[in-house]
């Protein structure tokens, strides 16, 4: 099984090819770029009703702050705006807007004070001198979880425990799991080596499964290694 | 054989298909001989599909949930530019 999603935005937050796209939403979108660069107000107010709900998820998984994300909300339809010159169509104008909306978040998340954070490295793996594993499971954590959850409920706990992780690990499993950008091109993003990126996303994962341990038994996600 | 912590090192570039065929074979063998590895990549896995399980795909439609006043807000501030 190969975990990375099929990737979805560009090298490093600009376009890629996307031939499997529908024409009538490349139709559609053609005729909203169209109308930005002829600097129309109809089309100014289509692309903030029409990728405003996209814009602001996004906004709310990265910044984890209604108040931050409202703000990045404005900040991103300004971006696209005054960039549009530079969407050339080679990939959906939809995933070209949500990189716009990733930088303008990183961008965010830069000069944002960064609050002190905790340590995941009693999370991670943990190996004897012959280099065997040993067991990190958390039968306390595990205890407090008796019944069955929904899937739901499920979902919010990841999203609650993700946000726990440390910023520099957030971002990694966030852009390289959930937004579907390869390891190279989350590298540029974050201005980071590539080593680094793969680093960071195994200890990220590392510390989450720790974290849902209590979950992963009874989570309906059929794997096979 | 791999040791634990060498394959651990290895599960990046093992689960993306990244590994030289040498590689991705020893990886493979060490799961199949080491039943703590083997659990631990079943849960690793599991949580990454918990994860994206818990966000959905970034090219699904999301609920409209933004709030009118932002939208104003933000088509009033391309105006006053």
């Amino acid at each position: 099984m190969t975990l990375v999603r099929e990737a979805t935005d560009t090298q490093a937050l600009s376009e890629r090819p996307d031939p499997g796209r529908q024409s009538p939403m490349r139709d559609a979108e053609a005729m909203l770029v169209q109308s930005l660069r002829k600097g129309e107000d109809s089309g100014y107010e289509t692309l903030v009703r029409s990728f405003g709900p996209q814009v602001m998820a996004t906004a709310r998984r990265y910044l984890r702050s209604e108040a931050d994300a409202a703000d990045c909300f404005q900040d991103t339809f300004i971006a696209v705006f005054q960039s549009i010159e530079n969407f050339q169509q080679r990939s959906s104008f939809r995933q070209w807007v949500r990189g716009v909306t990733v930088k303008q978040c990183l961008m965010k998340l830069r000069k944002r004070h960064r609050q002190r954070e905790d340590s995941i490295e009693h999370m991670l793996p943990m190996f004897n001198d012959q280099g065997s594993r040993v067991d990190v499971a958390s039968p306390q954590q595990r205890s407090e979880i008796g019944e069955m959850l929904d899937a739901e409920t499920i979902s919010g706990l990841v999203r609650k425990n993700i946000d726990l992780l440390p910023e520099d690990y957030r971002l990694v499993l966030l852009l390289r799991d959930i937004d579907g950008y390869s390891t190279s091109e989350t590298a540029s993003i974050l201005g980071i080596k590539i080593n680094a990126v793969k680093t960071r996303l195994h200890r990220a994962r590392s510390a989450l499964r720790f974290m849902l341990e209590p979950l992963l038994e009874q989570a309906d996600c059929y794997v096979d290694v | 054989m791999l040791t634990c912590k060498e394959f651990d090192e290895f599960m990046v570039d093992y689960l993306d298909g990244a590994l030289p065929v040498w590689q991705k074979y020893m990886c493979w063998l060490h799961i199949k001989m080491c039943r703590e590895c083997a659990h631990f990549i079943q849960q690793y896995q599991r949580t990454v599909v918990l994860e994206q399980n818990a966000f959905g795909s970034p090219d699904d439609e999301v609920p409209d949930s933004v709030p009118e006043e932002l939208i104003k807000a933000a088509i009033a501030r391309r105006n006053s530019k």
